[in-house]
């Protein structure tokens, strides 16, 4: 498991032990907090956001490449050609892959990217490229259908990320609004809250609370940074 | 009942053992209710006991639908995947029955069989009968539509019209599949509001209970 620092995951954990302080008046109830806040933002959180993102960058980067093929094979014909133009102006990560690849031959790189893009819109463009290689023709004509299903393709995962964006903050402001309400009751009760804070069951539902707020952390993280390749699976295709 | 064993049957499961699989787990569930009803004096424990294992055996029962649902959605969209690797094929040039063999290779296990089943049929029988069997399954009128616009290929030749009335049909499912894809995540995303609500419950009740439990020692005292 690859453990990435980022300051941004500090915040929720301190503001969260922070609230749980206030709330039972006990440094071992906001340690608990911490350090389960702590444990599932960098460890747990981290990973998915993190595959997520590298999959709508990589999805991004095979939208760039096949419709940058696809223009530039029109005008230069070979695939050689087409390849010496296209992949020095990609992002760094086809670069590299393509280095290592550089002995095979040129339609034999462009099958061995399937690893890199497993998406079911590069099989197609596989297909379209194998087919204009076989048979010649005007490749634009023969990859419309292509272009069209990559743009919706694109649509479809900005769609299910803007979707994602407004839920997540939909879901922050409620979280936000549950827990004003316990600090305000806080304040509000005073003399009494202070006796309230005393008793273990009420210490250990503020743990239970805390719990509760990272599982469904989680369950939004799981419905909004889901990448669906959708398509057939490279494995069983080859 | 009837929906009960379909939907067991659809995911290939047997009837019988499930249903002796669910009553094993009622019958557990009613012992331990009577147990706690039996040894624990505060009867709230032995009704939310009671309450939970009903709860427990719909979530079971009703699992059986949720599931073949998403089977169900899974298997129509890999048919508008394959059929878009049909769609490249057969646009450049290829006819019905090889483009439809092109596209084994990017099927999964189940769609491959569905496929060279609905090939063996074709070599057979020359109606539309093998295609609407294929749709079956996927129990889509969409599917439907798509199979007898590829049939009419079959039937009249793969020319310009055919060929438009098939790109029409597809593109109307996809349009159609892909929203109410984006309809289901949304439905998906609007049930995560619940767990705020849930929360402020959760407060409510500590609350309620710590202030309960200090009155109580209050009266108590006096």
């Amino acid at each position: 498991m690859k453990f990435r620092f980022k300051v941004e995951y500090l915040v929720l954990p301190i503001l969260f032990s922070l609230i749980a302080y206030l709330a039972s008046n006990s440094f071992i109830v906001t340690g608990v907090v911490l350090i389960l806040s702590l444990i599932y933002f960098f460890f747990v959180y981290d990973r998915r956001l993190y595959k997520y993102v590298e999959q709508h960058n990589r999805f991004d980067s095979c939208y760039n490449f096949i419709n940058n093929f696809l223009i530039t094979i029109d005008s230069k014909q070979t695939l050689v050609l087409t390849l010496e133009s296209v992949i020095p102006i990609m992002d760094d990560g086809l670069k590299d892959e393509y280095h290592g690849i550089i002995h095979l031959e040129e339609f034999e790189r462009l099958d061995y990217l399937r690893k890199y893009y497993p998406f079911y819109v590069y099989d197609l463009f596989i297909n379209v490229v194998k087919l204009y290689t076989d048979r010649g023709g005007n490749i634009l004509d023969m990859s419309k259908f292509l272009l069209t299903e990559l743009r919706n393709e694109q649509d479809y995962n900005h769609e299910y990320y803007s979707l994602g964006k407004r839920k997540i903050f939909d879901f922050s402001i409620l979280w936000f609004f549950s827990l004003i309400v316990l600090v305000v009751l806080r304040f509000a009760l005073s003399q009494y809250y202070s006796m309230i804070a005393n008793q273990l069951f009420y210490k250990i539902m503020v743990v239970f609370l805390f719990i509760f707020i990272l599982i469904s952390i989680e369950v939004i993280n799981i419905k909004t940074h889901h990448f669906e390749k959708r398509g057939a699976d490279y494995e069983q295709a080859s | 009942m009837n929906k009960l064993r379909d939907d067991i049957e659809f995911l290939g499961l047997d009837y019988k053992k499930e249903i002796i699989k669910t009553s094993l787990i009622a019958f557990v569930l009613v012992i331990f209710t009577v147990i706690c009803f039996i040894f624990v004096p505060q009867i709230y424990i032995s009704i939310m006991m009671a309450v939970g294992s009903l709860f427990v055996i719909y979530i079971f029962l009703s699992s059986y639908s949720s599931k073949r649902k998403v089977i169900e959605q899974k298997h129509i969209n890999e048919f508008v995947s394959v059929i878009s690797y049909f769609e490249t094929f057969i646009s450049n040039g290829l006819n019905v029955y090889t483009s439809l063999e092109s596209i084994l290779p990017f099927s999964s296990d189940w769609m491959a069989n569905e496929i060279k089943n609905l090939l063996t049929d074709i070599d057979h029988d020359k109606t539309i009968k093998p295609f609407i069997t294929f749709a079956t399954p996927f129990n889509s009128t969409l599917v439907e539509n798509i199979m007898m616009s590829i049939y009419q290929m079959v039937d009249d030749g793969e020319n310009e019209t055919r060929l438009n009335g098939f790109y029409h049909s597809f593109e109307e499912m996809n349009k159609i599949n892909k929203n109410e894809q984006i309809n289901a995540i949304q439905k998906s995303l609007d049930s995560v509001n619940l767990f705020p609500l849930v929360g402020t419950g959760i407060i409510t009740v500590m609350l309620t209970f710590g202030i309960i439990t200090i009155i109580g020692e209050m009266i108590n005292v006096f």
